[in-house]
């Protein structure tokens, strides 16, 4: 994941809720009405981008900062991303799951979050998951006719929609490797 | 009662094999004077000379060239430029050209001579001219296209003071690689302060920032996988593989380390890995593994 990478721009600027810890004055626009101050407790949903350094960033807080860790500015809720139910209907079956539709940068996605919170679970499942569908990717890119480009099957496309961003160049690129090999294998 | 003599009759091969690679030298030798005789550039020629030593085999060094050119392509990072290889194939190319060009020249003057059979060495020597360049020109153009990936990370290792040995711009790079290095990177760095840069505030117009929270400066991803081919082969003075270990079964291998897990594993030779690039970086560089 590069500075530059155009896939990890676009993920870092999904959506997260998550709470404030303090009234900050100033602040109002970041929930729609500028001028005013963001209270304690407000929720509201800001791009990963900046909620990743608010929830790790506290204030500084002169009389008692080295007694105990200060609290940073945002507490980072639960998203619906990797709601427990997200994560059940993972494992009771990765291939079937539209993934599209829940997040397109859903790995990207995860992995920050898994390194943000260390959660070795939801990596467990991660990983899990991309074996499976990996398989499953596999099946559908070698799967390649030489002389009609679009005569792909009912199922496989509707399998390509459910791919999030990370799969369909994986996707992309298997096709893309099988084609050209058939290609030299027939055509010389 | 049996006698082995597979020691006595190594002594006797040996022997034979030193007289045909005497006997070899000489075409070699007649064919650099006469590519000499033809050329202008014999100074230039004598320059280099003391340089490289002559020792060096033409097949050698086009397979080690192909090796090379195989790692760069599959390599994540930029490998050190193989700066003596690389002066003598282009030399060698400069001369082949000039043999064809007075080859041919010579067929233009005595017509009788031209029958087909007289013109398939020249075929064949353009063709593994053409070979030859397109070997070369590929594996400049993939060093160049990740110079322009890594140039601010080359830029920033250059200029740390506790490596000056190892990452030397012009140990890593051909004189005209670092050229490209640092005219690219400087009319790059003009688009981007012209275009964006001056716009923001003061401490926002660094590139090669690494204090934010993402860093700007791409490095390699050492931990990419690559498929490798261990194929042994180096031995030093004493003769033997100082590196190699054998493993339960008594065969030959290596035995490296994955540091993030923890986890030794044996590389046997004549096997196929897939593996992270930072564990067999050391032993592609000694020439022990092979990435494909």
């Amino acid at each position: 994941m590069g500075y530059y990478d155009i896939d990890d721009i676009l993920a870092d600027g999904t959506r997260f809720p998550c709470r404030f810890n303090y009234d900050v004055p100033g602040l109002g626009y970041l929930e729609g009405n500028p001028g005013r101050p963001i209270s304690k407790n407000a929720k509201l949903e800001l791009p990963l981008w900046m909620v990743h350094l608010l929830a790790v960033v506290g204030a500084q807080s002169n009389e008692d900062s080295r007694v105990e860790e200060p609290l940073p500015f945002v507490e980072l809720l639960p998203p619906d991303l990797f709601a427990p139910r997200v994560l059940n209907a993972i494992k009771s079956g990765a291939t079937s799951l539209d993934l599209h539709s829940i997040s397109p940068h859903f790995y990207t996605l995860a992995e920050k979050w898994a390194t943000l919170f260390s959660d070795k679970e939801l990596s467990q499942v991660l990983k899990d998951m991309l074996l499976e569908r990996g398989q499953e990717i596999n099946n559908h890119a070698i799967s390649v006719s030489m002389f009609s480009n679009c005569n792909q099957t009912n199922d496989s496309a509707v399998f390509l929609q459910t791919l999030d961003e990370f799969e369909k160049t994986i996707y992309r690129d298997t096709n893309v490797n099988c084609k050209e090999m058939k290609k030299w294998l027939v055509l010389k | 009662m049996s006698i082995d003599i597979d020691d006595i009759l190594a002594e006797l091969d040996r022997d034979t094999t030193a007289v045909e690679q005497n006997a070899s030298s000489y075409p070699d030798q007649s064919d650099r004077t006469q590519g000499n005789d033809v050329s202008q550039i014999r100074p230039a020629d004598k320059v280099v000379d003391p340089v490289v030593p002559m020792q060096f085999n033409k097949i050698d060094d086009y397979q080690r060239l192909v090796t090379h050119w195989k790692n760069e392509r599959m390599s994540p990072e930029l490998l050190p430029y193989p700066h003596h290889l690389m002066t003598r194939t282009l030399i060698r190319i400069q001369e082949r050209i000039e043999l064809i060009e007075t080859l041919s020249m010579g067929y233009l003057e005595d017509n009788q001579e031209l029958t087909v059979d007289s013109k398939l060495p020249l075929l064949c020597m353009e063709a593994e001219l053409e070979r030859l360049k397109f070997l070369v020109r590929s594996f400049i153009r993939c060093r160049l296209s990740k110079i322009d990936k890594y140039s601010i990370y080359l830029r920033q290792q250059s200029e740390l003071p506790n490596n000056a040995g190892l990452s030397r711009l012009d140990l890593l790079m051909s004189k005209e690689e670092v050229k490209y290095h640092m005219k690219h990177s400087d009319i790059l760095l003009k688009l981007f302060n012209n275009a964006i840069l001056k716009h923001l505030p003061e401490e926002l117009q660094a590139v090669n920032d690494t204090e934010g929270s993402i860093s700007m400066i791409d490095e390699p991803d050492w931990n990419k996988t690559v498929f490798i081919l261990v194929c042994g082969g180096v031995v030093d003075e004493s003769g033997v593989d100082s590196k190699l270990t054998t493993d339960d079964d008594g065969k030959p291998c290596y035995s490296v380390i994955i540091e993030d897990l923890n986890e030794e594993i044996y590389l046997l030779i004549g096997a196929v890995y897939v593996i992270r690039y930072s564990v067999i970086r050391d032993l592609m560089t000694e020439g022990r593994v092979v990435l494909i």
